[in-house]
């Protein structure tokens, strides 16, 4: 799909001019600053193309197409104040990029029902996570007890353990039971019971500990 | 590490089949949030990858470490097998899955499970079900009134007539009235009430009365 994008971090930083600099919040710009989102604008929309794989040819789906397509959408999120600039815009945009090629795909008749692009994911900071977790095991000792977990085909531990160390990142602090349920769309009891298989998990001792 | 020994696929030991019976066993315990995410990796050349890795959830992260399908540090990139498991999940997903995107504010929607704890400060309302019809004999087709608990109801609110059908190796959802909005658990995603119905795969096909539950979050349970 063309020359690869060696600089993901350099887009990254564009999709944050995009979105600080269309925001809805914005006043005028001034010279600098247009010329700062022109740049910005010309990068990303050059480079969102050489993001998709082959698979998106493969589909007969043009990369361009898809990469205009999801860069309206992008800056209709952004102008409507959806796009917080500190936040992962750049995978904000490709999140709308992946809805943009599935929604071509599905549509030999279009839907009638309306439907938005996704929610953006929070930016991964492992070490903050840590922390949180130093008060119930290392991350090494959680990967293993996740390991375990799958050993045992035991998906709902997987689930409520991403979902509780996922929202402990975006709030702060450790998650309410209710909190987790309501994500994963079980009961807080079932939570509950699932942190406390966890557990059991982490502390079971392999050959390898 | 029996299962990833087995599913590492470096001793060229494995045939399509046992490459294929491994993968899917490892897609059915992947969580669904995680599946979403890597079927959307295969549309991605690994700088997107990367960039989209870059983005996911610190447990998110975790568990795709721990289920080795995507390398430990920074930056993160897909393994092998993590590669495999995105392009398996992409083939064997119906088109009509794709992606029942986010929803913006839809006014008071059934969440999940009898008896839950009201969450109406948020704009849901928790729910329970019954059974309004189910196609005993076929096992084919079911509706699902949900309502509201007492204690939950929102004025106005009528619950959700949801309908679900198998066909074929898919499973078919869609409400059919009602006011409120029942949402796809593992998406969060609302159903559709005109247009094209929600598709999901349904490989085990599994009747709708367990894939209701499932999808939907509708449980028997009791609040603990």
């Amino acid at each position: 799909m063309g020359e690869p994008v060696h600089e993901p971090t350099h887009f990254t930083a564009q999709c944050g001019v995009i979105a600080r600099l269309s925001g809805h919040d914005r006043d005028a710009l001034d010279p600098a600053e247009e010329e700062a989102l022109a740049v910005a604008m010309s990068y990303v929309t050059e480079q969102l193309p050489l993001l998709l794989s082959q698979r998106v040819k493969a589909e007969n789906r043009e990369p361009r197409d898809i990469a205009q397509e999801a860069m309206t959408r992008f800056l209709r999120a952004v102008g409507a104040g959806r796009v917080d600039p500190d936040h992962s815009p750049a995978g904000y945009l490709l999140t709308i990029a992946m809805n943009v090629v599935r929604d071509d795909i599905r549509t030999a008749t279009p839907p009638t029902v309306v439907l938005t692009e996704g929610t953006p994911v929070p930016l991964t900071d492992i070490d903050h996570v840590t922390q949180l977790l130093d008060r119930i095991a290392s991350a090494d000792s959680v990967r293993r007890g996740l390991e375990r977990a799958y050993e045992n085909r035991d998906r709902m531990v997987l689930d409520v353990v991403r979902a509780w160390l996922d929202l402990a990142y975006q709030l702060g602090e450790a998650p309410s039971s209710r909190v987790v349920a309501e994500e994963v769309g079980v009961s807080k009891s079932t939570v509950a019971n699932v942190l406390s298989r966890f557990k059991g998990y982490l502390a079971e001792k392999t050959s390898d500990d | 590490m029996q299962w990833f020994d087995d599913l590492g696929g470096t001793g060229g030991h494995m045939d399509q089949a046992s490459d294929d019976q491994d993968l899917g066993e490892l897609a059915r315990t992947l969580p669904p949030r995680l599946a979403e995410i890597l079927v959307k990796l295969a549309y991605l050349t690994p700088p997107g990858q990367e960039l989209m890795l870059g983005n996911v959830g610190p447990g998110s992260r975790l568990v795709l470490e721990a289920l080795r399908l995507v390398d430990r540090g920074h930056p993160a990139k897909l393994t092998e097998l993590g590669q495999q498991l995105s392009e398996h999940l992409l083939d064997r997903r119906p088109s009509g899955v794709t992606s029942i995107a986010g929803i913006g504010h839809l006014g008071p929607r059934i969440r999940r499970i009898a008896r839950v704890t009201p969450v109406q400060e948020r704009g849901l309302a928790a729910a329970s079900t019954k059974a309004e019809y189910e196609d005993t004999d076929s096992n084919h087709y079911a509706v699902y009134d949900v309502q509201p608990e007492p204690d939950a109801s929102v004025p106005g609110s009528t619950g959700a007539v949801i309908a679900v059908a198998r066909e074929g190796h898919d499973v078919l959802l869609w409400q059919q009235g009602g006011s409120d909005t029942a949402i796809v658990v593992e998406s969060m995603e609302a159903l559709p009430k005109s247009g094209r119905p929600c598709v999901l795969p349904n490989p085990d096909d599994e009747a709708p009365s367990v894939l209701v539950r499932r999808h939907l979050g509708l449980s028997d349970e009791n609040n603990g």
